[in-house]
């Protein structure tokens, strides 16, 4: 009797363990990427993702976890194309991941266990060396784009390095939302400081005359502070003289968000793009290279067609893509809007999309 | 004499419509002083009339002292506890509702922490614990409201028996340098009861694993910086004035010093640890007299709670000091009219107070609940239970109510209960105050609650069976969430969801004896939809989808075998996969969990002494699986422990 309890007890016990069949299908290799986006996943969850954007409107998403069976990290912050291969920086994975652009295959993981790091912008400066920006230290890190290893650093005075730009043998950094660090490229060293306090998460644009490009303004170190202390200014930089050359001060009720503020270029290199608050409206703007001052009226107002603008990029077609990460919590999607205002297409990406690039 | 005055002075204060039957009752009926056992149970019982209790078997309880209480409901119970590992933050989901819905008592005091509203069952040694009861869905109103889920309360029992063991001591030791020890004596007078309890367990806790989500390669690493110690000792003073007047005095202090991990697809160099000091301090008095039922507390409670992190590199750290106090006033009274009816009632009061660098200044708070309750038998079978409560906190009132009923449709073999309730949870004080994000404008969380239970229960010789099978359903409104707001990107909580939850739960469990064989399998299953139903924008895909981290089903099962001296136990828990985003686009995958243990109880000839021999092994098949996504758990683990009664 009790042999024929325990055994029919312990033939109840064995039953499944898991089940893991959530992991979509993996790319079509077949079909054209018009643009990647990278999603940030919520911090310490792990869903960040690399989604595509195809020619013909479908969305392959999480390309990264399709093709390796493993997620791509924690926080993607952006990434860089350098000869067919993807560097994808995860901030709070501490890592760089490589893939192959043809089938998203990874290549490499790029670690720095030497250090506490949080990688954020990859720019390439030569055919085998990219410069790697960093949120948390006063530094930023050469790669081996090749080997796929940190080579060296380059010290900077603050710590929070973000975008970056090469012009004229020289690499232009913002440095903690308050200078812009002007590093030569042959010596690795800071040659100059500029006190241009570069606005958000905006990016150093270089134009057809290959002026630098900054979105500045003052705010307070209090993240919940986010009245300006400043006029917003767009800038102008020689790379050569290292002078900001055009100054072009918004009236003071043109502002733009501490956090939110975006700076984007059209494949002519003539005309800049950004986002302006005015009239408690944020709206598109546009700023010919040559112009004088911010239009009075934005090309669209964006308020009410998106929930929480993360990013923005301008299409070679010359459309506004707007990432709305809607409440963080679940997957976000990427509008495109033509110069009207006029939403053309909508994509469904992965959780807070937050870096668009376009082939 | 005094007792009796301060009685009627209750009773005027909390029955102003039966004054007069009050007051004849007191003076002038003559009361007669019977030897009474102090029973915290049947009041317990007869206010959460039409809902479901289960109580955690005390031998599941016994076998698991050396764990903690997270540990044990994740193993026994439907309480879905979400851990960061061993050792590690665990919080509850009591049927699809969040952490802060499930209220944790300590012998009637609720210590939930203040500030954050979530308690970690991690930081509750089992071995400071007689009891363990659940009391599912939000009926039972006397402990405060808020218990959206249910109530998780944790007692201990004063044992006057001279004749029993007064010293236990408990060491045991297991996987990755895991070392428990604990320390128990009681001393007993005919009046003065003693309880001393001391408990220390520390682990290294680096276990190894294979990490497949890091890099390119999987690769085989430990766990890091997981390390945790845990000690504490509780005090406990019984003095009996009289047969029916009973006097006590606990006092309780845990230290818990706690590394905190990464996730696993985290290559972090940054150090975090968390050191918390709690000191909870409960005197009572209770009166069992005649007709009264007359209890008392006072207690203090402080958390302390000091968050560090540092780094390698040139990014600054955080510092997080967090100090909150609570001194409670309980009155509890109830009279019975008659045999089929009772009438009672609680006044509380509750002070908070809050001092840390995450809020801009110091708060306070202050809470007063009134509490009546009627139970009423109008037939054998039949019991109607009804409980008014007003709770003002601060300079907001809001009332609720509870009502169910039991009959016994079989006498002795089926009985079916139900029950509604309104209730509401008040913001946590981080919702509130928390710098930077907390909305001082946030109203409370509120719903009704309906449950049905059926109970089967026959015993036949050697043979018994017990079966309870409820179905419950409930609504949320205003439902806080943490949203990123506009132009400062930062996280704000919103009343901005409504929840509609419902599920099934079923509680089995069957013994038999055959000779000096006793046999006994307990299962529990449980079925948790918790949907959210507010759309908060065109394209928002979370309607009509689950909540993150609140498993579909979760079933337990065990096997207890007892012969003679020895005694053997398997275990098998399944939790299945849980949502980790709110529009159910990613998951972490289900898993089921085996475990076992085998005892032997050696009795010292000739003397009462005994000693117990246990050798347990969790996660026997060497499973690898996640509480929490990318936090592993442990993989299969032996302890071997040593009790020795005296």
């Amino acid at each position: 009797m009790n042999a024929i309890l325990a055994v029919a007890f312990m033939s109840m016990l064995f039953v499944s363990c898991s089940d893991n069949d959530d992991i979509p299908d993996g790319p079509d290799p077949d079909l054209k990427v018009r643009a990647y986006v990278a999603c940030e996943g919520n911090f310490t969850k792990g869903t960040a993702s690399l989604n595509a954007i195809m020619e013909d409107g479908t969305v392959q998403t999480d390309i990264f976890r399709n093709a390796n069976n493993r997620p791509l990290g924690d926080v993607a912050q952006s990434f860089s194309i350098i000869d067919g291969k993807i560097f994808i920086t995860l901030n709070n994975s501490e890592k760089i991941e490589v893939v192959n652009e043809s089938d998203y295959k990874s290549v490499a993981t790029i670690l720095y266990p030497e250090r506490t790091i949080s990688p954020q912008y990859v720019m390439q400066i030569d055919d085998h060396r990219a410069v790697v920006s960093d949120l948390w230290n006063a530094f930023l890190w050469i790669i081996d784009t090749k080997e796929y290893k940190v080579l060296q650093e380059i010290p900077v005075s603050t710590y929070s390095t973000k975008q970056m730009a090469v012009a004229d043998g020289k690499l232009f950094v913002t440095l903690a939302a308050k200078k812009i660090a002007v590093i030569s490229l042959s010596s690795l060293k800071v040659i100059k400081e500029l006190d241009i306090p570069v606005v958000g998460d905006s990016k150093l644009l270089k134009d057809k005359n290959g002026l630098i490009w900054a979105l500045a303004c003052g705010f307070d170190d209090d993240p919940e502070s986010i009245i300006p202390r400043t006029v917003t200014s767009l800038n102008g930089i020689d790379p050569t003289t290292l002078e900001t050359v055009k100054t072009v001060k918004f009236p003071s009720d043109y502002t733009v968000s501490k956090f939110g503020a975006r700076l984007d270029i059209n494949q002519a290199k003539d005309k800049l793009y950004l986002n302006v608050i005015h009239d408690n409206k944020e709206g598109i703007y546009s700023f010919p290279i040559d112009g004088e001052q911010l239009p009075a009226e934005p090309l669209f107002v964006y308020s009410d067609k998106v929930e929480l603008l993360y990013n923005m990029a301008v299409s070679p077609e010359e459309t506004i893509f707007i990432c709305d990460a809607l409440d963080y919590r679940q997957r976000g999607w990427v509008y495109e809007f033509d110069l009207s205002g006029k939403r053309l297409n909508e994509y469904q990406v992965g959780i807070i999309p937050q870096y668009i690039l376009f082939k | 004499m005094n007792i009796r005055i301060s009685s009627f002075v209750f009773c005027l204060l909390l029955f102003s419509q039966v004054e007069g039957k009050a007051q004849t009752s007191i003076t002038d009926t003559v009361i007669q002083i019977r030897n009474v056992t102090v029973s915290a149970e049947r009041r317990q019982r007869d206010n959460n009339i039409g809902s479901r209790r289960s109580d955690i078997q005390s031998v599941l309880l016994e076998s698991s002292k050396t764990q903690t209480l997270g540990e044990l409901l994740s193993e026994n119970s439907l309480v879905y506890i979400k851990s960061l590992g061993q050792g590690g933050l665990s919080t509850s989901s009591f049927r699809g509702t969040s952490s802060s819905h499930t209220q944790v008592n300590w012998n009637g005091i609720t210590i939930n922490p203040i500030m954050g509203g979530s308690f970690d069952f991690s930081q509750f040694p089992n071995f400071f614990t007689d009891e363990v009861t659940l009391f599912h869905g939000n009926t039972y109103l006397k402990n405060g409201t808020g218990a959206f889920g249910g109530s998780i309360n944790m007692n201990t029992r004063p044992d006057w028996n001279k004749e029993t063991n007064r010293f236990r001591a408990l060491l045991e030791y297991g996987a990755n340098d895991t070392y428990t020890g604990g320390l128990a004596y009681r001393h007993v007078t005919p009046r003065l009861l003693s309880n001393t309890r001391l408990y220390y367990q520390q682990s290294d806790n680096d276990f190894k694993y294979l990490n497949k989500v890091l890099q390119k390669d999987p690769f085989y690493e430990r766990r890091k910086e997981a390390k945790y110690w845990q000690g504490g000792l509780m005090q406990e003073l019984y003095y009996k004035l009289g047969d029916s007047q009973q006097l006590s005095l606990a006092g309780w202090y845990m230290y818990n010093r706690n590394q905190l991990p990464q996730p696993i697809l985290v290559n972090k160099k940054q150090h975090e640890l968390q050191v918390t000091q709690n000191v909870r301090l409960n005197a009572g008095y209770q009166l069992v007299e005649g007709k009264h039922n007359f209890k008392a507390n006072l207690a203090y409670l402080r958390d302390d709670l000091h968050y560090t992190q540092r780094f390698d590199g040139d990014y600054r750290g955080t510092d997080s000091d967090n100090k909150s106090n609570s001194l409670i006033v309980k009155t509890d009274y109830t009279y019975h009219f008659r045999e089929n009816l009772e009438l009672g009632g609680s006044l509380n009061y509750r002070y908070d107070w809050v001092h840390t660098n995450n809020y801009d200044d110091p708060i306070k708070r202050n809470t007063v609940t009134l509490t009546t309750n009627l139970v009423w038998r109008p037939k054998e079978r039949t019991i109607l239970n009804l409980q008014l409560m007003g709770e003002q906190n601060d300079h907001l009132f809001m009332p609720t109510f509870s009502a169910g009923a039991s009959y016994a449709l079989i006498r002795d073999l089926l009985d079916v209960k139900g029950s509604v309730a309104y209730n509401y949870h008040y913001p946590t004080l981080n919702d509130l105050y928390w710098v930077p994000g907390g909305n001082p404008d946030l109203n409370p969380e509120k719903g009704f609650a309906y449950d049905a239970t059926v109970s089967l229960n026959k015993t036949l010789g050697n043979f018994s069976f017990k079966l309870d099978a409820s179905y419950y359903l409930m609504t949320v409104k205003d439902w806080i969430v943490w949203l990123p707001t506009q132009q400062t990107y930062l996280w704000s909580p919103k009343n901005i969801q409504k929840v509609f939850s419902h599920g099934a739960e079923i509680m089995g469990e069957v013994g038999l004896k055959t000779g000096v064989f006793s046999h006994r399998v307990i299962a529990n299953y449980g079925y948790s939809p918790a949907i959210n139903k507010t759309r908060s924008s065109d394209k928002d895909a979370t309607v009509d989808k689950q909540l993150p981290y609140i498993p579909l089903h979760k079933w337990n099962l065990h096997y207890l075998l007892q012969v003679k001296d020895f005694s053997f136990k398997y275990g098998v828990a399944f939790t299945d996969k849980r949502y980790t985003s709110t529009d159910e686009e990613y998951s972490t995958v289900a898993f089921t969990i085996h475990d076992a243990e085998a005892g032997y109880m050696f009795h010292f000839p000739k003397s009462r002494y005994k000693a117990e021999f246990k050798l347990r092994v969790n996660n026997i098949f060497n499973a690898y699986y996640e509480s929490t996504e990318f936090y592993p758990m442990p993989l299969r683990r032996f302890f071997g422990s040593m009790m020795f009664y005296f």
